[in-house]
This record gives C-alpha cells, structure tokens and sequence, in this order.
C-alpha cells in the first residue's frame, strides 16, 4: 500500500479557503500532508480523521528564507498556544492543523487577514505574474523581429506558429491570473466591510488544469509537427534540460534553507547556478544543433572551370532552367536553400546555378521562391511583403505592376524596374502562389506561364 | 476617501492595546483578552500576529523585551492616545444612543 503520495497541486497563493477544505477533505480520505516543496505537495497516509486545517500568512518571509526564522517560530508559538500544529509553509502563506474541535481560529479579525494577504501577494504573488509578463512580452517583440526579417519564411515554420500561440496564451492567462486577484481584493475588501469574510476564490483549478492541458497539447502537437528524428530528439533534450535546470535551481534554494542559509546569500547563490545552467543548457543546444546540421550536409560534386571550383548539388527543385528553355547543361548545380511548410504556408527557396567548362561560355541560372499560401487572408501580406522587400534600401529598384494578356495561369505579374529599366526579377501571383524569380535572361510570359505550371506541380 | 488606518479600532485591535497599557508578552494576549471579556472576544495567534507587526510599523507599540521566542509590548504615547480617542468615540456613541433612548442605566 502507498504510504506517500506526492501531488502537483493548483492554488492561487491567496486562496487560503480552497487550501484549507482541499487539506480537510483530504485528511478525511486518510492523507495528511507534510511538506510543500517545488510546489508538489507531499501527503503520507494516515487513518481518515476529522481535521481543521487553517491558513495564515507572514508578509516579511521569503521562499528564501531559511526554514527557521525568528518570525515562524513566533507565529508557530503563538498557533502552539492556540492549539494549532504548523504542518507546512509555501512562501508567505502558513499551513496549520488541528484536532481539537474548539481551538479558537487563527484568523479572527477578517481585515487584518486582508491585509496580511495584500502585503504578502505584493511581495511574490504580484512581482512574478508581473515579471513573468514582462518575459512574455520580450519574447513577443523577439518574435515580431524575426516576422519582420522576413514574414513568410517566419510564417511557414510551426515552432513560429507555437511560439506565438504559446506566447499570447501565457499572456492571457497571467493577465487573468492578475485580473482575477485584483477583482478578489476589491470584493473581499467590499464583503469585510459588510461585516463578511474574503471573497472565495472559484473556478481557479478546473481553469489551471485546463490550461496546462493546453500547453501540454500545443507541446505534443509541436513534438509530432516534427519531420526529423534528430530534430524530434534535440526539442526532447533542450525540455529535459529546461526541466532538469529547474528542478537543480529549486534544490540548491531549498537544500540552503534547510541548512539555514541567509536569505540574500541564497538568493544569490541560487541566481548564480541559474545564469550557469541557462548558459550550459544553450551552449549544449547550440552545439548539438551546429552538429546536426553539418552531419546533416548534402554531399556535393566538385567543378573545376579554369582556376575556379564549383560545389555540384543535385537537390530536386520544383523548375530548372532546362524546362523553361531549350537548353542542356551537363554541369548545373541544383539547391534547396530553405523548404518549410506550416500550417499556413509552404515557403522553399531554390536556385540553379549552371556552369560551362570554356570560361567564355555563360549558361543560365536562376535564383527563385515558391510560395503557397494556404490561408487567403495571409495572401495580400505575403505578397506585401515580397513587393517591399526592398523599400529600405534607397538607391534599390521598385516593383512595377506588368498589363499581361489574358493568361489562365498569371494573375498579375511584377517586375523590377532599376531607374526606368526593367530587370530580369519578378513576383509572379498565381492562384495561391506567390512566386519570386530572378533569372539569367528575359523569360517571355510562355515561359513565366510554364513556370508556374511547372512549380505549381511540384510545390 | 478611503479610511485612515487604525482611525477606528476593532474589537481585536481594541483588546490587544488595552492590553498592552502594561508591558505585555505576546504569547499572553490572546489568554488576557478572553479573560478580559470573559470569553466574548477571541483573537486569534495569525490575528495577534499581524496585528502586533501592524502597531509596531505604525509606533504604537514598542518592544520592550526579548527572551527567546517570548517578546514583550508596551504601548507607546501614539499607541496610548490612539485608544483613548477610540475611547471617547465609543463614549459618544453610548451617550449618543443614550440621548435619544432615554436609557442611561440600563447601558
């Protein structure tokens, strides 16, 4: 039979009524608890019994503190006298228990206890939900750096996609967390002063659990987006390694209190191996992922033309220049920059370069992006985005809209004009394709339109 | 306007510096007050607690003692005045109530 049981449990750290009927409850199932730590609570099983349990707090304690100090022994001898046995602590807040049906409460006075929560919730409860979104928002204005870099290769990546949902999720439920005990504040201070209690807190732990349900769900769904093994193992190490660091950072806080360490040396010491294990765990994800990519290298043929070495790929790529023109070059290197595919859209980038063995030759290439937009609403912003891609450069060329003739398969083409002169790069919009084409020569609308034929075959 | 603190004092509140007109420890209010109203006021150890810290920031209390965990009050002359003037304002409101009920006595 199990005599101990170790639970994650879901209280806000204000909500001294639903800690005290949850540890009631559970003493009448036969599990007292004794020990809160990294917030699992720990219950050892005991004969079911009828116990009261009551919350207090101590504002000027700390989750650093020792596990000793002058202020819980003082409260803990005053609880003694009232014939209240402390069972354990979790920051501010003090957990008691008692079998005596007439030990008079430990809060008798509805607006001191206020108070006591208000100061205590201002010192932990308020600082790390108001840190925490400060961290969100870093995180969000990363990601609107990287979108703006280049939107559609940022859109075509899901771990983008998940980091922003992940992103406006924990926004969301920290500014409710916030929300929800400011409006707690004002009604307990609103029933006190009608000769009340504090306000219940309700619906919080269906809400909790619901939401790490969430983020655990947009995780797997994440994990199994993943096309690579290696990929698959490198995103299970990196959270491994981010749940190790946290459980190694919350054990040398809580081994120092425990050996009475003083608060600002254990805040400081704690600090200290966080910064070190954050820097070893990148360093250890970078590593592993600069390892993968060059295990990862396409392996490649080498040209020698005159005093110049050429690497060969032969990479599959949606159009060569050989089905535009008729031409046939024996040494053309085919590559595949990028291929991405979200939920929203598929993005590959891809060129061609074509090498001639007499140096006074010059054989075609192009250079070109495919992109298929799977949501609509996305189009006009992808396509913004390709036709201003180079608006921050002054003396860089436009793009100008080209009249065409009726064609079944271009909806509207772009052109790049250098001062009055056209060159030889295009946006091509057809149907759900945006197309971006540099090339050796001049393609005629024919071989634009086999172009997109071609591409839109194999995209 | 939101009111000041400690202007008006609650039973607990209240007891705890009566109590506290003699050099008190801590540990001994919560039996004195229940003696003192014969059981009719309680105040509780987490109460007693937050309460002592909240007289001592605000000087109506000072410490006047350490012996282990015993730690001994007395109030302070802000302390003092704080519960006479909480004093006349209960005597207004008896005589208040008096004035109008006729009922001097029987109170």
């Amino acid at each position: 039979m199990r005599m101990i049981k170790h639970r994650r449990e879901e209280f806000l750290l204000f909500d001294y009524a639903g800690v005290e009927k949850h540890l009631v409850k559970m003493a009448a199932k036969g599990w007292r608890l004794v020990d809160i730590e990294f917030g699992t609570w720990t219950y050892e099983r005991m004969e079911p019994a009828k116990i009261r349990y009551s919350v207090t707090y101590i504002p000027t304690v700390s989750a650093f503190d020792p596990a000793k100090t002058a202020e819980k022994d003082r409260m803990d001898e005053y609880c003694k006298i009232a014939g209240w046995e402390k069972v354990a602590d979790w920051n501010q807040m003090q957990i008691y228990c008692s079998e005596d049906p007439e030990a008079v409460d430990i809060e008798t006075d509805e607006s001191v206890r206020l108070e006591a929560i208000r100061k205590s919730m201002r010192k932990t409860f308020l600082v790390s939900n108001i840190l925490l979104l400060c961290v969100f928002a870093i995180q969000g204005c990363n990601q609107r750096l990287s979108y703006r870099v280049n939107p559609v290769s940022y859109l075509s990546q899901n771990s983008n996609l998940i980091a922003i949902g992940l992103i406006v999720f924990g926004i969301t439920v920290t500014l409710i967390n916030l929300l929800y005990y400011l409006y707690w504040i004002n009604k307990s201070k609103r029933l006190i002063a009608e000769g009340g209690r504090c306000a219940e807190v309700r619906f919080y732990r269906p809400f909790a659990y619901g939401s790490l349900a969430i983020v655990l769900g947009i995780l797997v769904i994440y994990i199994f987006s993943f096309t690579s093994g290696d990929t698959t193992l490198l995103f299970l190490g990196a959270l491994a390694g981010l749940f190790l660091i946290i459980y190694l950072v919350r054990k040398t806080s809580v081994i120092m209190r425990r050996k009475g360490v003083d608060q600002l040396l254990n805040k400081i010491v704690t600090f200290i191996v966080d910064i070190v294990l954050a820097i070893v765990l990148v360093s250890v994800i970078a590593w592993a992922g600069t390892k993968m990519v060059l295990d990862d290298e396409k392996e490649y043929e080498i040209f020698i033309s005159g005093d110049q070495e050429w690497h060969i790929y032969q990479d599959e790529i949606p159009v060569k220049v050989e089905d535009l023109i008729d031409v046939d070059y024996e040494h053309a290197s085919y590559v595949t920059r990028t291929e991405n595919e979200s939920i929203l859209l598929k993005f590959g980038q891809y060129m061609q370069q074509s090498y001639a063995t007499d140096e006074n030759t010059y054989y075609m290439s192009m250079d070109y992006d495919v992109v298929e937009v799977k949501a609509d609403f996305l189009y006009d912003m992808c396509l913004e985005g390709y036709l201003k891609r180079y608006d921050k450069y002054d003396d860089w060329g436009r793009y100008d809209e080209i009249d065409i003739y009726e064609s079944a398969v271009i909806d509207r083409l772009y052109q790049m004009q250098y001062d009055g002169e056209y060159g030889n790069e295009w946006i091509i919009c057809s149907d759900d394709l945006i197309i971006w084409l540099y090339a050796d020569w001049e393609l005629t609308e024919e071989e634009m339109e086999d172009f997109v034929l071609a591409a839109s075959k194999k995209v | 306007m939101p009111r000041e603190k400690f202007h008006t004092l609650t039973e607990p509140m209240f007891y705890i510096l009566l109590c506290l007109r003699k050099e008190c420890c801590g540990m001994d209010i919560m039996g004195q007050v229940e003696k003192l109203t014969s059981g009719r006021v309680k105040v509780g150890p987490g109460t007693l607690y937050n309460l002592l810290e909240q007289f001592l920031s605000a000087g109506m209390i000072e410490e006047t003692k350490v012996e282990g965990r015993r730690r001994s009050y007395i109030l302070t002359h802000k302390g003092n005045s704080m519960l006479e003037d909480e004093f006349k304002r209960l005597k207004t409101l008896v005589s208040d109530y008096q004035m109008l009920t006729g009922e001097e006595e029987s109170v």
